[in-house]
């Protein structure tokens, strides 16, 4: 590529040598107020500035960056002020990024005028995911032709160092960006250094070498020091992915001339110090500068600047308000317009419809009225359908580019969605089963379910999460495990699970409208009503506007106050819903079942009402009962009706063993079922 | 499989409960018939509960510290191979573990002020029980007499509300939110505890249940107590002169204990009306005359052991029993039924050395006599030449009674009657 031997223009350069030199002085005096600004943790970008700041030159507001924690100088690049980033430094209330959330360098932004910013968590190399979805979010409007066509084309960059290309999960985003096509650019800095550890002890080969196995990702390492180089490398690579719409790597080298971070100090253990220093980029480009015709006072009046404006935007910072406790509570989630239940739930019909198919009219209905809805997922494309016809005919009815198969990586599945929904779409995804769901989860909980409250409500993440989950007909170990107690230790996200079918789309169609993350367990024995005793899961199919708000549970079958005979109430879900009907059959009158429909929102009035009026409470659940959510609302419940209660509040479940065996006669030892759940009922009835 | 039901037995005919010790084997243990498994206590002996059969036991259905009814399985017994003595249970599980509670909800006694109030006071009620209690203006004694209908006799929700449906009249117990008011401002007196000095030493549960049986009593009973000194040289003298023959006939020490017993019946089958209870508006007057004899033990404690139907022995027989009795007490030996039914009791407070003692009432008795120290001192008395100055055996006897329904001239003359038959004893009297 000869670039090299080209120069820029003098506009350009002092620009870039302005927002250098500002990056180089912060740095300097963080340092300098070691002990003021070493409160909260962070780190700068000394020697990767040259990269970072010719990268951001060149992004345009319709384009997604995902910086990460060294890139300071990207940041100021794409326009933000000294101030700016020491509101986060210091972990202000204005702090533009959190509102004082989160670490200094963790931006998030919306700004019109500016890139757009998702989430950035702190985790190495998790960001690949989120950013490649976006990628695959403007791949998805273009191919269905709703992107803003009067503009240039977008394109994502996502920021790495070279030691997080180890991490999995960049493999699975590297995989997706060549198999589609995707626009992004990774952009990896390599510094040679993971905290301590170096290059020849941590990898086989560098980033540029490591893309190289993904045929249809174009990988360039450059000197990143060099900010001529750098700018020109990466100006050529933006236009060919504007006009191509194709994934780029650049690899570029840089020094690290600061510490890992304000808590880890070079000095413990670098021993290439002196090497590094002598790629600084910052003599380089003060060099192309004089070459360019600045003089030296020209040079010198800017840095002075840059050391004035740092000064007084430090002390400016310094002075700013703190977050206040009540500070805390806010944007956990965005709020939802659904919260009401509305529309036909039990309309005349001829047949009732199995709970698998209730929910596939509704993701149909759905995609024929949005086009920023989609559905993908293992085998959920048109050959199959998913593994449990759960989106039969979808493709056929909508094309491949909106219905379509990933290949086995549920990091992908479920991180991807965070770019997808910050692009504007609404993707519904899928986990074949919750057994297999444990890959997903780290994307799950480090990035979905914290995206909107670490960006102080910017970035709501907006997806729907289908997990076929629970134990029938010999599933064994790996197919029938139950996983809500993991799912309800996340905060951050709605968790749904339905007994039913019209409870499945009132609640499929609500979460299409909600802005949040939602999950929805869909209990496999219930898909088809073919479990003996589960036919009430097959409804008259709800009309096309019923929805049913979160947290709205079900007083499935409902008793009178009675004084002087024993009641209890069951609280359960999903498939106790069912072992809880059949269970009480003959005793009807005296035990009341809620159905909570939802476990997060939880609908605690019902739940304590209910409980207030039996005075005696058990909580069914498939789970095993050690530690699980069950057993946590049975304490809930516990401490909010105390002294309502004749009885301690129990629990059932399954046993409390490793996984569910393959034979049916230990399967059926393992879990619960209606005579077990009878059994318990009579204890309570009689304690 | 032959199981066979270990029963909690029965161990006298008031006792309907028993609290359980001491495990002495656990599930899984084989044991041999008569071979000793659990402790028990009652009221207010331990007792050791035999195996009926052999065999391994297979379930223990109580810990350490429940309250078991008379008859309740304790445990089973896998007897196999060995002939079971006792009818078998089918499979044990959860649904025959406990009794049905359609039979027990039949078992409701409308309640009636008439009848005395049969409290449990270790059931457990419920924190739902304690709210409609309170909202119902219902004692925790009242509550606690309800019978319970849950698992193991609880009182349930439904137990309560069919009480309150039922109930005629509200219980004079019933207290009214104000008496539930402390009637007294007088502060409790602080105790000097110096750290590192004094030392704390928690009460036995024997001490817990003397403890409570004494405020009771002083309670209930509005005590009074007579004095009378009695002459006994004669009782003395023939007791001194007879007490080796007496060994070498039957075997058996004598002491003035069965003596003294033999004076007080006979006092009581001269004075009925000391041996009766007060129930409610009721005096009891029992037949049988069950000398209770106040008895120490080794432990600090204090037991009462009872001769039984002592107006109808002779004294070798009581002289015998007496003998058994302290033995027993001093060995922890005595039997649940020998604890029981007194109607009368005697602590002889001699023994300490006392000149005399004011005693307070073993409840549910209305009367009790103190032996104060037999000492020979120069007594006037009257002879056919006149009076003269002798030197006689003298003793105290106190009586302390209920003056609800023992006034001081009943009182008086039963005392004196003790005196006359200890003063007039038959030194002829055969062995």
């Amino acid at each position: 590529m000869q670039i090299a031997e080209q120069t820029l223009n003098k506009t350009l350069l002092e620009s870039a040598f302005t927002t250098m030199a500002t990056a180089k002085t912060m740095a300097e005096w963080y340092e300098e107020n070691f002990k003021v600004v070493s409160k909260y943790v962070h780190a700068t970008s000394r020697g990767h500035e040259a990269i970072q700041i010719a990268t951001a030159m060149q992004l345009l507001p319709q384009d997604f960056a995902f910086p990460y924690y060294r890139d300071d100088a990207m940041l100021l690049g794409i326009g933000m002020q000294p101030y700016d980033l020491m509101l986060q430094l210091m972990a202000k209330r204005d702090d533009p990024f959190s509102g004082g959330r989160t670490y200094y360098c963790h931006p998030s932004l919306r700004d019109a005028d500016k890139p757009k910013i998702p989430h950035q968590s702190s985790a190495t190399g998790m960001q690949a995911i989120p950013a490649t979805g976006a990628a695959m979010g403007f791949w998805y409007k273009e191919n269905v032709g709703i992107d803003d066509k009067n503009q240039e084309k977008p394109i994502v960059v996502c920021s790495l160092g070279d030691a997080s290309v180890t991490e999995g999960e960049i493999a699975e985003a590297f995989q997706m960006a060549a198999l589609k096509q995707l626009p992004i650019l990774y952009l990896v800095q390599d510094n040679g250094w993971d905290i301590s550890a170096n290059a020849a002890e941590t990898r086989a080969q560098n980033a540029f070498e490591y893309a190289k196995g993904f045929h249809g990702l174009e990988a360039v390492s450059i000197d990143g020091a060099d900010f001529t180089e750098s700018y020109l490398t990466i100006q050529k690579v933006l236009k060919t992915m504007r006009e191509q719409r194709r994934p780029f790597l650049v690899h570029a080298k840089v020094p690290l001339l600061n510490h890992h971070t304000s808590g880890v100090r070079m000095e413990w253990y670098r021993d290439d110090l002196d090497e590094a220093k002598s790629r600084d980029p910052y003599p380089v480009l003060k060099q192309q500068m004089l070459d360019a015709g600045f003089t030296s006072e020209e040079i010198a009046k800017i840095e002075n600047d840059a050391l004035a404006k740092v000064k007084a935007d430090y002390d400016r910072a310094l002075a700013a308000e703190d977050p206040r406790p009540e500070d805390l509570f806010t944007h956990d989630f965005a709020p939802t317009p659904i919260l009401e239940e509305q529309g036909e739930r039990n309309p005349e019909r001829e047949d009732k419809v199995v709970m698998v198919d209730c929910a596939l009219f509704a993701v149909e209905e759905l995609m024929r009225d949005n086009k920023d809805c989609l559905l993908y997922g293992q085998d959920v494309g048109g050959r199959l359908g998913g593994v449990f016809r759960e989106a039969a005919t979808l493709a056929q009815k909508f094309g491949d580019e909106r219905v379509f198969n990933t290949p086995i990586q549920e990091a992908f599945i479920v991180g991807s969605t965070v770019g997808m929904s910050a692009v504007g779409l609404k993707p519904i995804v899928e986990v074949q089963f919750a057994d297999y769901i444990w890959p997903g989860l780290n994307q799950l909980f480090t990035e979905v379910s914290r995206s909107c409250y670490l960006t102080n409500g910017k970035w709501p993440v907006s997806m729907i999460l289908r997990v076929p989950i629970g134990a029938y007909g010999s599933g064994g170990p790996y197919h029938s495990s139950s996983v809500e107690s993991v799912l309800t230790n996340i905060r951050g996200i709605k968790i749904a699970y339905p007994s039913n079918g019209a409870d499945l789309k009132g609640l499929l169609k609500s979460a299409y409208y909600d802005p949040n993350p939602v999950v929805i367990l869909e209990h496999k024995g219930l898909y088809w009503s073919k479990v003996k005793g589960t036919e009430t899961a097959r409804v008259n199919e709800p009309s096309e506007d019923y929805v049913l708000p979160f947290g709205k549970a079900n007083v499935v079958q409902e008793i009178w106050p009675q004084d002087d005979a024993e009641t209890l109430t069951v609280i359960t879900y999903g498939m106790g819903v069912h072992w809880a009907l059949n269970a009480s059959a003959g005793m009807k009158e005296k035990v009341e079942i809620v159905d909570l429909r939802t476990l997060y929102p939880l609908d605690e009035e019902t739940i304590l009402k209910s409980v207030k009026k039996a005075k005696k409470c058990l909580v069914v659940t498939e789970e095993p009962t050690n530690n699980s959510f069950a057993r946590s609302l049975a304490g809930m419940i516990q401490e909010q009706c105390f002294k309502y209660l004749d009885a301690p509040v129990m629990v059932i479940g399954s046993e409390n063993l490793p996984a569910i065996p393959l034979n049916s006669t230990l399967e059926a030892t393992m879990i619960p079922s209606a005579e077990k759940v009878k059994t318990k009922m009579e204890e309570l009835l009689r304690y | 499989m032959p199981i066979t039901e270990f029963k909690m037995p029965k161990m006298g005919e008031s006792i309907t409960e028993a609290t359980i010790i001491n495990w002495l084997k656990n599930v899984g243990d084989t044991v041999m018939a008569e071979e000793t498994i659990v402790e028990v206590a009652t009221d207010k002996v331990d007792n050791d509960v035999p195996a009926p059969v052999s065999g391994v036991i297979t379930e223990i259905r109580f810990k350490k510290d429940d309250i078991v009814k008379v008859g309740e399985v304790l445990a089973l017994i896998d007897s196999e191979g060995v002939e079971s003595q006792v009818p078998t249970a089918p499979r044990p599980d959860a649904e025959t573990s406990s009794a049905s509670p359609k039979t027990q909800t039949e078992d409701h006694k409308i309640p009636n002020p008439e009848v005395k109030l049969k409290t449990n006071p270790d059931a457990f009620l419920s924190p739902l029980i304690i709210s409609i209690a309170q909202k119902e203006n219902l004692s925790l004694e009242e509550v606690q007499s309800i019978q319970g209908s849950g698992a193991d006799g609880r009182i349930q929700k439904s137990d309560v509300f069919n009480y309150l449906k039922n109930r005629k009249y509200a219980l004079p117990s019933r207290p009214t939110t104000d008496n539930r008011q402390p009637t007294t401002d007088f502060p409790k007196p602080k105790i000097n505890f110096v750290e590192g000095k004094d030392r704390i030493v928690e009460m036995d549960r024997m001490r817990k249940m003397i403890a409570d049986h004494m405020v009771y009593s002083k309670q209930t009973s509005p005590h009074v107590t007579s004095y009378i000194e009695v002459d006994v040289t004669n009782l003395v003298n023939w007791r001194n002169a007879n007490k080796d023959a007496f060994a070498a006939k039957h075997n058996e020490k004598l002491t003035f204990t069965p003596i003294f017993v033999d004076a007080v019946a006979k006092a009581i089958v001269d004075f009925p009306m000391i041996n009766v209870s007060v129930d409610g508006k009721n005096i009891i007057v029992h037949q049988d005359i069950n000398i209770g004899m106040a008895t120490a033990l080794p432990s600090g404690n204090l037991i009462v052991p009872v001769v039984k139907n002592a107006n109808e022995k002779k004294l070798p027989e009581l002289a015998k029993t007496v003998n058994h009795l302290a033995d027993s007490s001093r060995t922890g030996k005595l039997k649940p039924d020998e604890i029981q039914g007194s109607t009368f009791t005697i602590s002889n407070v001699g023994t300490f050395g006392s000149l005399m003692g004011t005693p307070i009432i073993n409840q549910p008795e209305v009367a009790i006599l103190a032996l104060g120290i037999i000492k020979k001192r120069p007594e006037v008395i009257e002879t056919e030449s006149g009076d003269e100055i002798a030197i006689r055996s003298m003793m105290f006897l106190s009586l302390s009674f209920d003056h609800r329904v023992v006034d001081g001239f009943l009182g008086g003359s039963f005392l004196r009657k003790v005196g006359d038959y200890l003063e007039q004893f038959d030194i002829n009297t055969t062995l």
